[in-house]
Formats: C-alpha cells, structure tokens, sequence
C-alpha cells in the first residue's frame, strides 16, 4: 500500500480534531479533539518512518505519547478545579475575563 | 555517544534540574506548620541555586559546539539568552515570597514548577533538533499552564489556565503536524540536516515550515494568534504573569531565532512585517482602551512582541544582536513592572479588594501614599514607553537602526510613529500616580522586602544597560 493512504487518512483526522476544537463548547470534548489532533500526528510519523526506513519517526512518537499523557493529567485537573468553583464546564460560559 | 564534557559544560541545566527535583523532597518532609522550615529552605535553596547556575553560565559565553549526540547546541547566542532567563527567574523568585504569602498558596511545588519551566525555556534555546524544541516548549507550556491555575479557589486564575491550557494544546497540534511534514520530506529532525535543504519550495516541506511559523507566533503572541494574551495574563497570579510574559516570552523568540537561522526563511521577510506592524498596531491602540493595569501591560506585551518580531524580518548578525539586547531589557522592564503590581496586590487584606486593586482607578495617587514603589513603577513604564535614558530606549534605537540597515524603512517609520501612541498609555499610569489625589482608605506600608528588592534590581539593570549599553553589548556582539 502506498504512503498517501495513510497520511489521507491522518489528514483527515487532524481536521476532524481542528473541526472539533472550532465548534465544539465542552471542555472535555474540545481536549478530546486535540488528543486526536496530536493521535493524527503519530500516525503521520509512524507512516513516514515506515516509509524512509529509518526509526527517528518512531522514537518521536513516544516523546508525543509521553507528552500528551502529562497534557492530559494538567489539563483534566484544570477542568476539575474549575468544576469546583463554576458547576460549569462550557466554554461559552467561562467568560469572565474579558475586555 | 555521551561522553562527561556533555554533563561539564551543561551543568546550569543540571543545576536546574536537580534542583526541582530536590524542592519537592523537602516539600514532602517539611509539612507546613507555624515555623515555615521548609518553606524558607525552599525560598533560599532556590535563590542559591539560580545564582550557582548564572555562575557556571559566564564561562560557556566562548563555548561554540555540540553535546549529547548533537542534541544541544551551547552557542554565544543561547548562553546569553539562557543567562537572561535565570536572572528573570532569580527577580521572580524574590518577588514571589510575599505575594504567595499573602495569596495562601506559598507551597513548594510553586517554585518546583518554576525550575522545572526554566529547565523547558533552556531546552529551547539550546535545541538543535527539532524533538528537542518540541520537548523543551512543552516541558515550559505545561508548568505554565500549572502556574497560571495556581490560585485554583479563584476563579480568574482557573479561567486563565482552562484558556491558556486549551489553546496552547491546540497549537501544540500545529507545531508537531509542521515537525511531522518536515521530517517526511527530510528524513531527519536534526538542524544539522536542514542547512542542504535551504529555500526549497517543496509543497509538503513549506506547509511543514508554515505550520511550526503558526505554532511560534501563537507562543510569543503575535498578531493573529494574541487574542489568549490577555485574558491568561489578567487571570493569572501577577508573579506568575510577570514571568510568563517577559522569561517566557524570551524563550520563545530565542528559539525562533534559532528556528529562522537555521532554515533561512528569507521569502517570509514581507509577511513577517506585515505581521509586526499588525501586532505593533493592535497592541498599542487596544491598550488605550483598558482600565486594568495587568490587563493594560498584556496589552502592550502584545505590542512588545511586535518590535521584536521587526528583527526577524531579516536575521543578519546586527537584527540578531538588536533582538537579544530587546529581549535582555524587555525581561527586566516587563517583570519589574508585574512586580509592583504584585506588591501593590499584596497591600490589600481580602481577596476582593486584591481583585480590585488591579484597576487603573486604584492607581490614583499612588505617588503621594507610596512615593518609593510609585518611581520604581515610573521608571519602568518610562523605559517600557522607550524614553532614555533607560534601557528600553536602546532596546527600540537598535531594532529600528538594523531594520533601517535592512532596507525596510518604512516598518521603521510605521513603527517609531506607533511607539509614539505607546507613550500615551504609560503616560496616563504615570499621570494616575503622581498628579491624582489617593481614592479614600489609607493604604498600609506593605512588608514586600524581598519583593522591593527585586524591583531594584531590575531597575539598577535598566539604568545601567541605558547609561552605558556597551557593558551588554559587548556579550552580545559576540554572537556571530
């Protein structure tokens, strides 16, 4: 099979994520399409690494892995304490700093 | 191969690391009670740290190699700017004691998340592998996204963090699809590889450089992308706001620089001033409208950025030294002034009027019920507005001279005449503090020591490299 399959395929996903990030309003929603973003991104490498024969692709995934799972753990607890004081985690409703 | 000349020329990034590390241990055997053991431990041990690791930097100024498989570069350039930043987090670690004293958040992991986001803006700069930029920027973005949340019963801190936290992660998206492109048309992330690749106009490998351009000017705030600014720096803790917008900031521009000499991106050189004429435009106009001074200084951060991104309309040796000269007074310029602010903060009893304190209103007669912080403030505004003899004046003479050199006189033009609008809003502080009566309520002498300190230092730094510029100068002119 062909590389552009795969990297169609990431594409794709990455503007799902991009799309998601855009319309969505809750939080968690909107973190979930970022994890596919950089989901999609893995994929990218790991298509390009099969394909150039050389394993820097590779590697680089488990620094996005790792990364993300960190990303993952702060952003959660930032929802969290904001659950706390505001029952709310739409982000149209968050608003209180503007102007 | 890893070799111990790797671990001897990097041990401020050592220091920095350990150092981290060390601060929780203590954290977790001291526990907090009346005596405060642990966290005067932790305040001093930090202190220390930083200076030893500043110590250690001077030498590697004439070091210009490689470490760790080609991973690290130690260049004039990154020593300069990594010694600028741990001397902006040794000025935040002053001023912080009170303020989180006073904020009932002095815990350790505070200043733990600190060294640990000085550790990422190290990485940065000294990246010579694009898994290293990667790395280092989002070891920083994610204790910042900690540390803009720290007050997390108040719910402008929470905001900001949630903001900051969501945009940032998008980006993050944008910088590693760019990284991802690159890599797939090189088949390396190693700068050393790129330098064969200069110019090349490749759909997949521009798209690649487009989309790690995005990610950087979303992290140094740049025009487009400057709208989370605002908003993560009024919500944030005012220590915490004063690092991330001058250390942070630094970082970013620092490892752009690099990012830009590296993959020669002349043909961006018309889109880049048009991009810092916009920012210099939106910053300072939409500053004269604000009536919260954190949100007043996000504002001309924004505009700040501006006249540093002139110097990247084309990276000759004298735009570069212009930067970094920016960089060095823009850090103590912009976190002086957050820490006044902080101290101004810490004055008030309760959460309310700590909020309140915030607004430009309570600025009013600063100068009669507090004269020592209202000229340290003033001073700082002044060498933010560009008006001599501070640093700041230098900072601007020097950019708009090397984009002058670069045949783009009329970004030179545009940008001296909005500078000019700059001066109203710093004026109208200074005007607020000295020639208004005080609102009604005495305001107490603060017990900001530490705090008043730093705010000195960074004022002694502004007069020193605006009397005489060759001292920082003649470092600077040593890269290239």
């Amino acid at each position: 099979m062909g590389i552009n399959y795969f990297l169609i395929l990431a594409l794709l996903l990455f503007s799902i994520g991009v799309a998601g990030v855009l319309l969505r309003r809750n939080a968690i929603i909107v973190f979930m399409c970022i994890e596919l973003m950089l989901n999609s991104v893995n994929l990218v490498f790991v298509s390009f690494s099969s394909y150039l024969g050389n394993s820097i692709g590779q590697i680089f995934v488990f620094f996005i892995m790792t990364v993300a799972a960190a990303e993952a753990a702060v952003g959660l607890a930032i929802i969290i304490a904001l659950f706390r004081n505001k029952e709310t985690i739409n982000i149209d409703e968050i608003n209180i700093l503007k102007w | 191969m890893i070799n111990k000349a790797d671990f001897i020329n990097n041990i401020p990034l050592l220091i920095i690391a350990a150092t981290s590390l060390l601060i929780l241990i203590i954290e977790a055997i001291f526990p907090h009670g009346k005596k405060k053991i642990g966290e005067k431990i932790i305040f001093y041990l930090s202190i220390v740290s930083l200076i030893v690791a500043i110590n250690y930097s001077f030498p590697q100024l004439t070091v210009n190699s490689l470490f760790f498989s080609s991973f690290l570069r130690l260049s004039t350039f990154s020593v300069v700017v990594n010694i600028t930043m741990l001397l902006g987090i040794l000025i935040t670690v002053l001023s912080s004691k009170e303020y989180l004293e006073k904020e009932g958040i002095n815990y350790g992991e505070y200043y733990s998340l600190l060294f640990i986001a000085t550790l990422g803006m190290m990485l940065m700069v000294m990246a010579y592998d694009l898994i290293i930029v990667f790395v280092g920027l989002e070891i920083m973005s994610i204790s910042f996204y900690v540390l803009a949340g720290f007050m997390r019963k108040r719910l402008e801190s929470n905001e900001s963090a949630l903001k900051y936290f969501l945009l940032g992660a998008f980006f993050t998206g944008f910088l590693l699809m760019g990284i991802a492109l690159i890599y797939g048309y090189t088949g390396s992330t190693s700068y050393s590889f790129f330098t064969n690749f200069k110019n090349q106009t490749e759909p997949t490998y521009f798209l690649g450089i487009v989309l790690i351009l995005i990610a950087f000017i979303f992290k140094t705030g740049s025009f487009p992308l400057q709208m989370w600014i605002p908003d993560v720096y009024q919500g944030a803790p005012t220590v915490v706001t004063g690092m991330m917008s001058s250390v942070g900031k630094t970082a970013a521009f620092g490892a752009l620089l690099v990012f830009f000499t590296t993959f020669g991106l002349e043909k961006f050189s018309m889109l880049i001033a048009i991009l810092a004429i916009l920012t210099m435009l939106y910053g300072n106009v939409v500053a004269l409208l604000q009536t919260n001074i954190k949100r007043l200084l996000a504002y001309s951060s924004i505009a700040h950025a501006g006249y540093i991104l002139i110097g990247f309309i084309l990276v000759t040796p004298s735009s570069t030294h212009a930067v970094v000269f920016y960089l060095v007074s823009y850090v103590l310029m912009q976190l002086g002034a957050f820490i006044v602010i902080g101290i101004v903060e810490a004055q008030a009893d309760t959460m309310e009027d700590r909020s309140l304190s915030n607004t430009l209103e309570s600025y009013k007669g600063l100068g009669k019920t507090n004269p020592g912080l209202a000229s340290i403030l003033s001073i700082f505004l002044f060498s933010l507005a560009g008006i001599p003899p501070f640093a700041g004046f230098w900072g601007k003479y020097y950019i708009f001279l090397s984009v002058i050199q670069n045949n783009f006189i009329w970004v030179a033009i545009v940008g001296i005449l909005l500078s000019l609008i700059g001066v109203y809003y710093y004026i109208k502080v200074i005007l607020f503090m000295w020639f208004y009566e005080p609102v009604t309520g005495t305001i107490q002498k603060s017990k900001s020591e530490f705090a008043f300190t730093a705010a000195v230092i960074s004022t002694i730094g502004l007069f020193l490299f605006g009397i005489y510029p060759d001292l920082l100068l003649r470092y600077i002119r040593a890269i290239f």
